[in-house]
């Protein structure tokens, strides 16, 4: 047997898995979206052409939650990075229990979203949460932080905030730890402060790392989906609704299947969009094929 | 940072390091605590702000979710379809992962980016036609539709990790044994695999966790008998008042599982984690 059809047949079973539930399913989203189907009617579906896009892009409601996703996750990856590498770089200086610091700060990251989302609706309660309580014993007025429609979406935020810094603080730190100590001994006889190590220095060579924790975090703060769900429903009223709240209160609360087709496949391409934008644009793939 | 710091300088530093990292370690972990307290106190007590070892700990709400509840059926479940999902993900993926590590091609990294697209996607976009179609295979509230839709999901990484690991093992060893007249499904099997074994195993654990924690594809496409114990925490919020004790303690049990593979596997994990993301 040759080498190529065996390689050929390794990547098979994994072919076939990607066809029968990643290809077959688009297709049929991307059909599914230009008719009229709906499983609450038992009328077979009506060809409708792109109905369910125009109904999409003059609905307010989508582009609320198209402009709250945004804002999602611009902050959801702006944050946890900055944390994320505060926190790497402050590990990096400690070299005693810096391995067991690292499996602590994991464990946000491994406890099952729907516990962290019901945990801290406990904890958010306006009555009896523990953070209200801490707020009112320094002398702070309560916060309704999942009643009221200007924070909610912050107080959701602020959930995937704390599940998302190990993600970042685990590259970052990998990212710390490659670097030659050489290299900051030679910055420092040139008379380089730590500060301008930092710059000079650190952050170059963190680049790729970087990168790697933006796409990434980009990538799981756009399916964010049990933290917003469990927490407030999206609500009060549509406050914290971001895309894939909208799209499982269309496909599954109101069986409108041919317009929550049209707006996965819009989220799809969006979230291609976005991420092979961040790609292009650094060259991580591209570094990749030249070294 | 500097080289010439005096010992007292040094220990300052030190104080300021450490106190940081107790800070943080208070902020990851007091969710997990105030879980813990509030699953330990007695239902009068649950809506009290008070702090472990000032009330009196009763195991009430432990007794109430494993022996007057359905909650180990599905957290039986959850183990049942979370060790499936591994034991096909894992080799389907690895063997895809050997392949793409191994073959030279043209446009390798774009088709690798085409996978990657799978792992970016929400799964809500994903969710509708996979629903319909376990509706049309009479597949819903079966432990088997799960399974396949979780060994989808995790396919991508699956392949994203194990590639970078076979890329580290020398292929000259691989070569050797050709030589020797070992098959090439052989020398993956009785080389590749043995020493990128490692690797595999992280995958396989962060595979196990990812599946043990999902939600979303268990709550569309479960009722009873295939429900996983994430779809079951929400179930504790009754339509007159929640359970927040019961909640508390089955979500303790439920974090028990992903907890305990990390301390059990601590390098792997790590290594998982950042070597499948920096390889990436």
């Amino acid at each position: 047997m040759s080498e190529k059809i065996f390689m050929r047949l390794m990547t098979l079973p994994a072919l076939l898995v990607f066809l029968f539930l990643g290809v077959y399913p688009t297709v049929e989203a991307l059909y599914n979206s230009l008719t009229d189907y709906r499983l609450t009617e038992t009328a077979p579906r009506q060809f409708v052409f792109l109905k369910n896009y125009i109904q999409m892009f003059t609905t307010l409601r989508f582009w609320e939650a198209l402009g709250r996703t945004l804002l999602f996750v611009l902050f959801s990856v702006l944050l946890t990075y900055c944390i994320g590498l505060l926190i790497a770089f402050v590990l990096n200086k400690a070299p005693k229990l810096r391995n067991f610091f690292r499996i602590l700060f994991l464990v946000p990251m491994i406890i099952a979203p729907t516990i962290t989302a019901l945990n801290f609706k406990f904890m958010y309660n306006n009555n009896f949460g523990i953070f209200n309580y801490i707020l009112n014993k320094v002398g702070i007025q309560s916060i309704d932080f999942l009643g009221n429609p200007d924070i909610s979406l912050m107080s959701a935020l602020l959930v995937d905030i704390w599940q998302g810094i190990p993600l970042a603080m685990l590259i970052l730190l990998a990212g710390l730890e490659s670097q030659p100590r050489s290299l900051y001994e030679a910055a420092m006889l040139d008379g380089a402060n730590s500060l301008k190590c930092f710059r000079h220095v650190t952050m170059p060579l963190l680049r790729n790392f970087s990168v790697i924790v933006i796409v990434l975090r980009t990538m799981d703060s756009l399916k964010v989906y049990e933290i917003i769900q469990l927490l407030t429903g999206g609500g009060p009223g549509s406050s914290s609704e971001t895309l894939n709240i909208y799209i499982s209160k269309v496909g599954f609360n109101w069986f409108d299947m041919g317009y929550a087709s049209s707006l996965g496949i819009f989220t799809l391409y969006f979230v291609m969009f976005i991420t092979s934008r961040i790609i292009k644009a650094t060259g991580i793939f591209g570094t990749k094929e030249v070294a | 940072m500097g080289f010439d710091l005096s010992k007292s300088e040094k220990t300052i530093k030190n104080i300021l390091v450490y106190s940081f990292l107790t800070f943080f370690s208070v902020i990851c972990l007091f969710p997990l605590y105030w879980l813990l307290t509030t699953s330990l106190k007695p239902s009068l007590d649950v809506f009290s702000p008070a702090m472990l070892g000032t009330f009196k700990i009763t195991f009430e709400n432990y007794e109430q979710v494993l022996f007057h509840d359905k909650f180990p059926n599905y957290l039986l479940n959850s183990a049942i379809i979370s060790l499936a999902t591994v034991l096909v993900s894992v080799p389907v993926g690895s063997m895809a992962g050997y392949a793409f590590a191994r073959v030279k091609m043209k446009k390798k990294e774009t088709w690798f980016f085409i996978i990657l697209t799978t792992r970016m996607a929400p799964a809500v976009t994903f969710a509708v036609p996979i629903y319909l179609m376990m509706v049309k295979l009479n597949l819903v509230d079966n432990k088997f539709s799960l399974i396949c839709i979780y060994t989808f999901t995790n396919l991508a990484l699956c392949i994203w990790l194990t590639r970078s690991f076979f890329e580290e093992v020398p292929k000259e060893i691989e070569e050797a044994a050709k030589m020797d007249g070992v098959s090439s499904f052989g020398c993956f099997l009785r080389f590749a695999v043995p020493i990128a074994g490692g690797g595999i195993v992280a995958t396989a654990i962060l595979i196990f966790i990812f599946t043990w924690n999902e939600f979303f594809f268990a709550s569309i496409l479960t009722q009873n008998s295939a429900k996983t114990f994430t779809v079951h925490l929400t179930s504790f919020f009754g339509s007159r008042r929640i359970l927040w004790g019961e909640l508390a303690s089955a979500s303790v049990i439920g974090s028990m599982m992903p907890i305990l593979f990390a301390l059990a596997t601590k390098k792997y994990i790590v290594r998982g984690l950042t070597m499948g993301a920096v390889k990436g």
